[in-house]
């Protein structure tokens, strides 16, 4: 079966961990537990059109003490990069993640996640900027690791796009 | 690792086979071998949920070298800090939240308790202390450094100052450059808002200099601050996109407190006298001074001068 490396990528507490074991256990907690170094997980994904095998690292976020080490990124065939809706800084924080993404593993497919959809009385992030990120042909979708909302769907077209860009 | 041994099972590596890639039999080394010069250090991977492990890989020119050090022990060291971090973190940004009033659905909040500010969206008078800080010398400073070393500067000082307004029930109004202007006085507590305010601008010297002593034992440049303080009625309402609203206050205590700061010495604070009258608690570390114009008004202002 095909194997894929993926990585999830981040500002702190923005919910990475959480996605994970939304796809992986279908549970969430409001318990924030910070992840130390990486986690690795595995779970394999099965559509209409393919199975494959995914290696999920989920990375420590980032904070303003703490570079997240990017080397953990080598042999990533591509990453989910997520952003709290809630925290409109922890969207700049992944725009600059995916510049250090690209520095190690060089272009891949990646998928920016807007998570924490399920409040979205306390939502910071404007369409138009969305609008922006679309217009340059980037996948954004909205997320609730809470809710499961799009957990699935973030994890599969990822894994889509690349298996695509392979056959290409 | 077969040669040298130690403990691999505790690795979840189990029956090691030699001349077979190793990226097959440890899946979490795959993607780091083989290494063709240098070396790399991974801390705290967690292949399992049963243990934590330091990857060290080094190249020689015998091959390369893999170390799994158990990193148990460490992983629960660093997570007592990055936790409580963190947590603050998040619980400051909750509370600037709350503050600020960006909560656009806190009218009618969840939980049924009322917001801690209230105030019409449409704007209303309110009785205020508005407090001005500027850092002194901050412009010839950010023209001989580089962008990036002042913006870091800027940061540590702005973050002290913008601190200890919010810390002190202050909303912070805006950031202009190397100034800050908060508004006391909205938010319901037992103190007046030109007490919150003076004790706000009083710390947020203390804060300074204590900044100060901490960077110039490092040899980096320090900075003072001078503060203006004036009180009066101001109109406050929300302005901004949706997205992002922000408070906004109008009036003369906000063009008083304004000057008063421009007057300021570095390391002093100078209030008008609506200010002084509304302080509760002692006053008596306030002189007065020149008199001050606003307008072609003329008013008199009291300073504080900070200890050096
Ligand atoms: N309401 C809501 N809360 C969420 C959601 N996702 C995560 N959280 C909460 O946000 C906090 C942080 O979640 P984590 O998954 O630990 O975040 P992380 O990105 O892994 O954090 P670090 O490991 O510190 O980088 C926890 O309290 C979660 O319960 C979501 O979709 N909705
Ligand atoms: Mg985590």
């Amino acid at each position: 079966m095909i194997q894929k490396k993926i990585c999830l990528l981040g500002s702190f507490a923005v919910g990475k961990t959480s996605l994970v074991k939304r796809f992986i256990h279908g549970k969430f907690s409001d318990k924030y537990l910070t992840t130390i170094g990486v986690k690795i997980d595995k779970k394999i994904v099965h559509t209409a059109d393919f199975t494959a095998k995914l290696l999920i690292w989920d990375l420590a976020g980032e904070d303003e003490f703490q570079k997240v080490r990017l080397e953990y990124l080598r042999g990533a065939s591509g990453y989910l990069l997520v952003a709290d809706g809630t925290r409109r800084e922890t969207l700049n924080k992944a725009l600059i993640l995916k510049e250090g993404a690209k520095a190690v593993i060089g272009k891949k497919p990646f998928v920016l996640l807007l998570n924490k959809a399920d409040l979205d009385g306390k939502w910071e992030i404007e369409p138009n900027l969305v609008n922006d990120f679309v217009q340059k042909n980037w996948i954004v979708m909205t997320t609730s690791a809470k809710t499961g909302h799009g957990v699935e769907e973030a994890f599969q077209i990822l894994t889509r796009e690349m298996l695509e860009r392979e056959n290409n | 690792m077969l040669d040298w041994g130690g403990n691999i099972e505790a690795y979840g590596i189990k029956s090691l086979r030699r001349n077979q890639p190793v990226g097959q039999q440890v899946f979490f080394l795959n993607d780091f071998l083989p290494l063709k010069h240098g070396s790399l250090y991974f801390p705290c991977v967690k292949p399992s949920a049963q243990f934590s492990t330091d990857i060290h890989i080094f190249h020689t020119d015998d091959g390369d070298w893999t170390l799994l050090l158990d990193a148990t022990e460490e992983e629960l060291r660093q997570k007592r800090l990055q936790q409580k971090g963190n947590e603050v973190r998040l619980l400051r940004k909750e509370l600037e939240r709350m503050l600020e009033g960006v909560n656009k659905d806190s009218q009618k909040d969840e939980t049924g308790t009322s917001p801690i500010i209230m105030f019409r969206e449409l704007g209303e008078f309110r009785d205020v202390a508005v407090l001005f800080a500027d850092i002194d010398k901050f412009t010839t400073y950010s023209e001989t450094e580089s962008p990036e070393v002042m913006l870091k500067t800027l940061n540590y000082f702005l973050d002290a100052m913008v601190r200890t307004i919010t810390d002190g029930a202050g909303v912070l109004d805006k950031i202009i450059g190397d100034a800050v202007m908060g508004i006391f006085g909205l938010t319901p507590t037992t103190d007046t808002a030109a007490d919150l305010a003076v004790k706000a601008g009083i710390k947020m010297q203390v804060n300074i200099a204590e900044l100060n002593i901490l960077r110039r034992s490092t040899g980096q440049s320090t900075f003072n601050i001078s503060i203006g303080i004036a009180s009066g009625p101001v109109a406050v309402g929300m302005i901004g996109a949706p997205y992002r609203k922000t408070i906004s206050a109008i009036g003369s205590a906000v063009n008083i407190a304004a000057g008063l700061q421009k007057q300021a010495c570095p390391c002093e604070i100078l209030i008008d006298s609506a200010t002084l009258q509304n302080i509760r608690e002692d006053r008596s570390c306030f002189s007065k001074t020149h008199k001050f114009t606003n307008k072609h008004e003329s008013l008199t202002a009291y300073s504080y001068k900070a200890p050096l």
